[in-house]
């Protein structure tokens, strides 16, 4: 069972020559989500059990919180104190096949994958204020962070889709 | 981004976490095999066998991940059988550079990496809460590690050699 993701301890102060290693576990997830769902059928995708998340759910809310550390990376950039908030309840991504709720996660984090890559090793120094968190956080610690994050939703998938797979 | 890849044993690891972060370590090693699959599906022969500056090819730093799965497990009956220190791991990589796994077919060696990868989580996910925190004497650092920051680090170690691999491969101008 994982740990809630609101009680994770975090430590952030990564060296920028860690981004690459962050940036290839973000890269990475979108191959692993592709072979969790791959040959699932929609309606246990679509499902939700006791109240909680779809698999649907899960993915699209990692496409969401991409879009806003494509905005955090950005007002890290600009200099801004306190950078925006998370999102929390998703979308309703039920009604979309599963192929369209991974394109809009595969399109959000390319493009993040991309503005990373652009960074200058001044500006990966660069922080802001995280707003839950309250800590300074730059650009790598982000990564770090986000790539720590789409583990906690791949075991929540894993958890939902296990039962299937023991069939 | 132009931040130089540390070494590998240049690393600093913090294993101080006492929350349980088990299930998102076994999530991450589980995935290691179709980041794998999919980094390589299009690469050619020549490429997956190219050496740079002496290097590990492609085709090595693949086997390597091969060879040192034993280790880590046998880590792991280290730590459930009480031993006092951790078995040595070979320093040198004797085992890789003697392999010849540049004679070996990429999908083979993949699909050997998948076989053992889950082999290893099926006995992963067999332990405790309680289990994952006995703990071993590390036996470079006389350091306490536990099941959970031994396969963190087993994680690590699988980042660096992608991380190297997406390199070699952009030294080869096909990424």
């Amino acid at each position: 069972m994982a740990l809630p993701w609101f009680e994770r301890d975090l430590t952030f102060g990564h060296r920028p020559e860690m981004l690459p290693f962050f940036l290839e576990r973000l890269e990475g997830t979108l191959i692993r989500l592709n072979e969790k769902v791959k040959g699932i059928d929609n309606k246990i995708l679509s499902e939700r059990i006791h109240g909680k998340w779809s698999v649907k759910e899960n993915i699209g809310h990692l496409a969401e919180i991409d879009e806003i550390a494509d905005r955090r990376i950005d007002e890290m950039m600009a200099g801004v104190t306190v950078m925006s908030p998370a999102v929390f309840e998703p979308r309703d991504y039920h009604p979309w096949p599963i192929e369209r709720v991974l394109d809009f996660f595969k399109s959000n984090r390319v493009n993040n994958l991309k503005k990373y890559k652009t960074l200058s090793d001044e500006q990966l120094k660069k922080s802001s204020l995280h707003p839950r968190l309250n800590v300074q956080m730059t650009p790598v610690d982000l990564a770090w962070f986000d790539a720590e994050h789409d583990d906690h939703h791949l075991v929540k998938i894993n958890e939902i889709l296990k039962p299937t797979r023991s069939q | 981004m132009s931040t130089q890849q540390p070494k590998w044993f240049e690393r600093k690891f913090d294993f101080s976490s006492e929350q349980n972060i088990f299930p998102s370590i076994i999530e991450r090693l589980r995935g290691t095999p179709s980041r794998l699959e999919e980094k390589l599906k299009s690469v050619s022969e020549i490429n997956l066998n190219a050496k740079i500056n002496g290097r590990w090819s492609i085709k090595e730093n693949l086997g390597h991940l091969l060879d040192l799965e034993p280790l880590w497990v046998g880590r792991l009956d280290d730590i459930l059988n009480k031993e006092i220190y951790l078995r040595t791991a070979d320093l040198t990589n004797t085992k890789t550079d003697q392999a010849n796994h540049d004679r070996e077919d990429k999908d083979h060696l993949v699909r050997e990496f998948r076989m053992t990868r889950v082999t290893t989580i099926n006995r992963l996910e067999l332990l405790s809460e309680e289990t994952i925190f006995f703990s071993a004497l590390h036996p470079r650092l006389k350091t306490p590690m536990r099941i959970m920051d031994l396969f963190l680090f087993v994680a690590d170690h699988d980042d660096h050699h992608l991380v190297t691999i997406h390199q070699v491969m952009q030294t080869l101008s096909i990424q």
